[in-house]
């Protein structure tokens, strides 16, 4: 995630000018700088008519407009949630651009006419989407703030029939693909955020895996919100269909900002029978400075329909945003359907996050496994909330959940709220969960073997996380390592 | 015996004489540990390459000592000096003192659940590595001394792979302190109890794998209470620490008369009011 | 919605002149009635209330439970050696010790609101609201506040004091409101044992609305124990409220096997540090019940230490309820606690809710909490099976093991009779043994 900086000076502008400064004024948050591109900005506010010029802009088939403005009026009818756990401001949805797209808003045919200022935003992010990344096995497509900007590997993976690609491009050329899975496991009037997310999203991934065919590389998709009083509203549908395999990266990344910015996702996940679907996230959202100004307010629903035989694993890194708020979930449709839930989940200064899972247990021998790591720091608070359900007739279900909490210092706050409800007599629910400070004595341990404080800090945090960490795929893991230890720089000692 | 014979003429002074740097020196310290004080003036110099063995009852302040060298926060140092190698150790943080060559073999090593002892060896080796100007080891040399050092304490290579200390018997907590020695390669080595709780094949393979480290620069002071250690590893010097002073010095045959009469004809022989070991 | 409120307010003007108490205790009542009608019975939007529909009882006592003057009932018999309070729906508080010992004092609430300004201290700790509180029951248990036990340890107290709190419900469906005052003075010990039973047996649907205020002042013991085996479709809420004072210990014990709706809180505070908290509870269910067991433990002072064990078995259409929490303040350092819920259902239409939550702003603690709900171990099942035992005795045998450490005493080996009944590990056991006995003779449910 290091941006680069050795840039030459005949090439720098007056934007890298701005980010270097940026980079300097606040190197806490690495990725902290704004490119300059020309942005195609829709003014603030929502109505119908906003709506409606996105979807045209997309160039959408009709009916999507239509799931649009069905969204948007269950929305207006929708009252902003309240959190027992979360202190968030009323925000101002009419103060907000639904729409920022780079350039004019044309379809990109190819790598080469991505605008250079984007690339090497990308490149900074460590994510260059070249023939390097490509041999390394990595298909990427890159969201920067709403539109979707170039998605690798593409010829490659349809050779195959597996289909990567903007959203908005598949509504376009997979239109019945999209019409018949979009809206079924997350309906457009779920929650408060996923309404609005129906409404008014832009772009975002769609993916989907033919009967039988293991997708041979990892599918990844950065996010980045770049311009500033705009909310990202990406959408992102995975369709494995019966027997087939796939793993997919998320990472999400934003610039510094004062004034906090929204992040509404919605991911759909379907996992036909015996299909397999690994989903991973690593989430550095700009958190806010130190005294807790600015910062993206995440809150995202995600959620996977696990069909017989399959399976629907989420692993999540979370350590950005001011205010993270999501729940990816699984529901055990099917007999035998395995739903898995590893979380990592750091808070420091002033950051809230309240995260967790929820499994559906409704068929028969459904199995989940939940584990959360929770390290709060500073002034945050973290908290996990979760549910286990067994429905009535899901015979013999298991779930085995650990809940852990890891204290570093005074003033933070980490909070365990279990949901637990069995229908079922053959149901085996456990649920474990401790909390604990950072030992003293460990710290003293180790830096008396030569670390550093911070270092210290680092390993314990790392061992304390490593179950989770060990889910994610192998270039993720190195980079959520790092991650880990430069949001608790300086906590300790 | 008179106040004035407790030093006896081997006493630990080889480095003031000058041609040898001092490796510590410690005067006058007093330390305590929530108010309450542990250490009260203590002295001792520890030339390079010497053993001192410190005995000394229960609560005497042995292990305060330990940690006081190795720069615990819960003890406060009230009054007095420590240098080392012509610092002041007291101004150092722990990691420094570790990285100069200060190495603690802990009386109750700490249990870091998911953290491996492979992770954790290889960064505090190349921490230790980097501060001494060397270039950091990859994982196949680390792999490579490791592997040399583990043969050494008879330690099963599956040990790099578990979780530092946890659920780790006694003994083998103790082999893994004297493996982190190995690997360090300290400059001065503070054993505390190594040899507390050791079977007796154990407490062989610990004190063989101790002596193995002993070179003629590196100094060890070696914390015990009985004497079955000092029998594979034969310290120079013998102090008896008692009240927060070292009450006695002498060579190897101190270890024996501890051994056989205890420590009471000791404590007996301490002048109520007089300045021990100053 | 407005007109039943106003009616409401109505109702409780017509019923208040027969309530004792001045005219400021009436003012308190007034105003206790006048947020409770703001919030109204607690329902699903409560969180706390999530799973435990308490629907819509009749709230508005009847004359019999106002005038207090019903006859005497026929009690079931002390627990030996006890000091005892008697209360039921209809008769007023009644002492039942021949003397009374310097170091107790045992009284009726009724006549504590009747002596107004002069005991007002003791006003002061009757009315007293737990900071967590946030449903309105307390405030309708004010509103309607009739009579109950008055109980001071004082020091110089021996250390095996027992007080039996007997309350009785009548039959039919009146709403019963009792609230006892329980203080124990520094360094004092005292076991309490609140029983609620019905009148001669009877089935009964009352709506009973309990609240039990206990102070334990600096260094003192109290055991707590609450045992609910009542006949009929009753629902029943009771509260304890709890301030523990530096190094006191609380310890609770609870049996919940009667109503149809039945939940006791716990909601405990600390108020000086060092202080022990021991909760434990079982629930029998079978039919339709429900039974709920609430707890909130808020350390508040450094060194404290909590330990809370909830379990329930579940037969039939049955449902328990387990919500949970610790809550640990900014600077209640060094604090220890634990918590754990159990349940195992019987059978396939039975439901467990379980929700043990830790809410923690300090950094020096240990928490940990465990839940688990499951059929009984199919293995052991199979291996007692294996030795000659029915489905039934060995299903009963494995219970025994599972309930045996939440009950005060452990469980006795055979069904208590005659002069044993008389204890409190009885109290306990038979109910216990009773159901036990029954399961035993089941096959295959």
């Amino acid at each position: 995630m290091n941006p680069s900086t050795g840039e030459p000076p005949t090439e720098r502008t007056a934007g890298q000018d701005r980010a270097v400064r940026d980079i300097l004024a606040n190197d806490e948050y690495e990725p902290g700088f704004v490119t300059d591109v020309e942005q195609d900005i829709v003014p603030p506010g929502l109505d119908e008519r906003v709506i409606r010029l996105i979807s045209q802009k997309k160039q959408e088939p009709a009916y999507l407009l239509e799931w649009r403005l069905g969204a948007y009026r269950k929305w207006r009818e929708m009252k902003q949630p309240r959190w027992a756990q979360l202190s968030i401001p009323p925000i101002d949805f009419q103060a907000i651009s639904y729409y920022a797209a780079p350039g004019r808003g044309k379809v990109l045919d190819s790598l080469d006419d991505v605008d250079p200022e984007i690339r090497r935003t990308f490149e900074k992010l460590g994510i260059p989407l070249d023939e390097q990344k490509q041999l390394a096995g990595v298909a990427v497509d890159a969201v920067f703030d709403s539109v979707s900007v170039a998605t690798t590997l593409k010829a490659q993976l349809s050779e195959q029939g597996i289909i990567f690609m903007p959203f908005s491009e598949a509504a376009r050329t997979h239109p019945d693909l999209v019409k018949r899975y979009l809206g079924t496991v997350v309906p457009r009037s779920d929650n408060f955020f996923a309404a609005l997310n129906s409404a008014v999203f832009t772009d975002g991934t769609f993916v989907y895996v033919p009967p039988g065919v293991r997708c041979p590389v990892e599918l990844s998709t950065y996010f980045r919100i770049n311009a500033a009083q705009t909310g990202q509203f990406e959408r992102t549908l995975i369709v494995a269909d019966k027997g087939s395999y796939l793993s997919y990266l998320e990472g999400c990344t934003a610039p510094r900002r004062d004034e906090n910015q929204l992040h509404a996702a919605v991911v759909e996940l379907v996992a036909l029978e015996g299909a397999s679907i690994k989903y991973s996230t690593v989430q550095n959202w700009y958190p806010g400075d130190s005294r807790g100004r600015g910062g993206i307010f995440n809150l995202v629903t995600k959620r996977g329909l696990v069909e017989r035989d399959a399976r629907i694993s989420w692993t999540q890194v979370e350590t950005g945003s001011a205010v993270t708020w999501k729940y990816p979930s699984c529901i055990l449709k099917g007999d035998n359907a395995v739903g898995e839930f590893y979380s990592v989940a750091v808070t420091n200064d002033h950051q809230q996050a309240d995260t967790g899972t929820k499994m559906i247990h409704a068929g028969r021998h459904t199995r989940s496994t939940i584990i959360s790591k929770g390290i709060s720091a500073g002034h945050s608070q973290n908290s996990y909330r979760g549910l286990v359900q067994v429905n009535r007739k899901a015979r013999g279900a298991r779930n085995f959940t650990r809940c852990d909490s890891l204290l570093l210092g005074e003033h933070c706050g980490a909070h365990t709220f279990p949901y637990i409800n069995v229908h079922n007599s053959t149901a085996q629910v456990e649920h474990e969960a401790s909390t604990t400070r950072i030992g003293e004595e460990q710290l003293f341990y180790l830096r008396q073997r030569g670390l550093s404080a911070d270092d210290a800090v680092g390993l314990v945090v790392n061992g304390f996380a490593r179950e989770v960490l060990k889910e994610l795929p192998m270039e993720f893991a190195v980079e959520a390592r790092k991650l880990l230890g430069l949001v608790l720089e300086g906590t300790v000692g | 015996m008179s106040v004035d014979n407790w030093k006896t003429p081997t006493s630990p002074s080889v480095g003031s004489s000058g041609k040898e740097p001092i490796m510590l020196s410690i005067r006058n310290l007093h330390v305590s540990v929530e108010g309450d004080e542990i250490l009260r003036g203590l002295n001792l110099e520890v030339g390079p390459g010497q053993v001192h063995a410190i005995m000394g009852p229960n609560g005497s302040g042995k292990s305060t000592l330990a940690n006081v060298i190795a720069g615990h926060g819960d003890y406060l140092v009230t009054g007095g000096s420590i240098t080392y190698l012509g610092r002041n150790l007291l101004e150092m943080p722990v990691e420094e003192r570790a990285r100069e060559g200060v190495f603690l073999s802990f009386q109750y090593p700490v249990e870091i659940p998911g953290l491996s002892t492979a992770q954790f060896m290889r960064s505090a080796l190349n921490s230790v590595l980097q501060a001494r100007g060397e270039a950091p080891v990859d994982a196949f040399d680390f792999m490579e001394r490791a592997g040399r050092h583990l043969d050494l304490l008879e330690m099963d290579r599956s040990f790099l792979s578990r979780s530092l200390n946890e659920g780790f018997s006694g003994g083998e907590k103790k082999r893994n302190e004297v493996f982190q020695m190995a690997m360090l390669e300290p400059k001065l080595a503070v054993l505390d109890e190594t040899d507390s709780g050791l079977d007796i094949d154990s407490l062989r393979i610990v004190a063989r794998g101790v002596q193995a480290l002993r070179t003629p620069r590196r100094s060890m002071i070696v914390i015990t209470h009985y004497q079955r250690l000092l029998d594979h590893l034969v310290p120079d010097f013998t102090h008896v620490l008692a009240h927060g002073r070292i009450i006695r010095s002498g060579g190897r045959e101190l270890v024996r008369q501890v051994e056989e009469r205890g420590y009471g004809w000791l404590l007996e022989e301490l002048p109520a009011s007089a300045p021990a070991g100053a | 919605m407005f007109d039943s409120l106003s009616r409401s307010m109505e109702s409780f003007h017509e019923l208040l002149p027969y309530l004792p108490g001045s005219t400021l205790i009436h003012a308190s009542r007034q105003r206790a009635m006048e947020r409770f009608l703001t919030r109204g019975l607690p329902g699903r939007r409560d969180e706390d209330w999530k799973n435990t529909p308490l629907g819509s009882p009749p709230i508005h006592p009847g004359l019999a439970f106002l005038a207090g003057e019903g006859s005497a009932w026929r009690e079931p018999p002390m627990l030996a050696g006890a000091f005892g309070v008697a209360f039921s729906g209809t008769a007023a508080a009644r002492v039942l010790a021949p003397e009374q010992p310097d170091w107790l004092e045992l009284g009726t609430i009724a006549s504590v609101l009747e002596q107004g300004s002069h005991s007002h201290d003791l006003l002061s700790l009757l009315l007293q609201r737990p900071s967590s509180l946030e449903d309105s029951l307390d405030d309708l248990n004010t509103a309607y506040l009739r009579d109950g036990a008055l109980l001071r340890v004082r020091s110089g107290a021996p250390e095996n004091v027992v007080v039996h709190l007997l309350t009785g419900l009548p039959p039919g469906r009146d709403a019963i409101y009792g609230r006892h005052l329980v203080v124990l003075e520094p360094g004092t010990s005292l076991t309490l044992v609140e029983h609620l039973v019905s009148v001669d047996g009877a089935e009964t649907g009352a709506f009973v609305n309990g609240v039990t205020k206990l102070y334990l002042g600096h260094g003192a013991n109290l055991e707590h124990l609450f045992v609910q085996e009542v006949p009929g479709d009753a629902s029943l809420v009771n509260s304890a409220h709890v301030w523990q004072g530096t190094e006191s210990s609380y310890t609770l014990r609870s049996l919940l096997v009667g109503g149809a709706l039945a939940r006791l809180e716990a909601r405990v505070q600390s108020s000086g540090p060092g202080t022990i908290t021991d909760l434990r509870g079982l629930a029998m269910g079978r039919g339709q019940q429900l039974h709920d067991h609430f707890t909130l433990v808020e350390h508040a002072h450094e060194g404290g230490k909590s330990f809370q064990s909830f379990k329930s078995v579940l037969e039939h259409q049955s449902r328990s309820v387990f919500n949970g929490k610790v809550l640990i303040e900014p600077g209640a350092t060094g604090v220890d606690a634990r918590q754990g819920s159990r349940s195992v259902l019987l059978s396939d239409m039975a439901t467990a809710h379980s929700r043990p939550q830790l809410e923690i702003y300090a950094d020096d603690v240990k928490c940990s909490h465990g839940a688990t709900v499951g059929e009984l171990d199919q293995d052991a099942m199979f291996y007692l099976r294996s030795r000659g035992l029915s489905t039934g005795q060995a299903r009963a045998l494995m219970l025994r093991a599972f309930v045996a450490d939440v009950l005060p005493g452990g469980l006795l080996e055979t069904v208590p009779r005659g002069e044993d009944m008389q204890s409190t590990t009885a109290l306990f056991s038979g109910p216990v043994h009773r159901w036990l006995e029954r399961i035993s003779k089941q096959e295959d449910s």
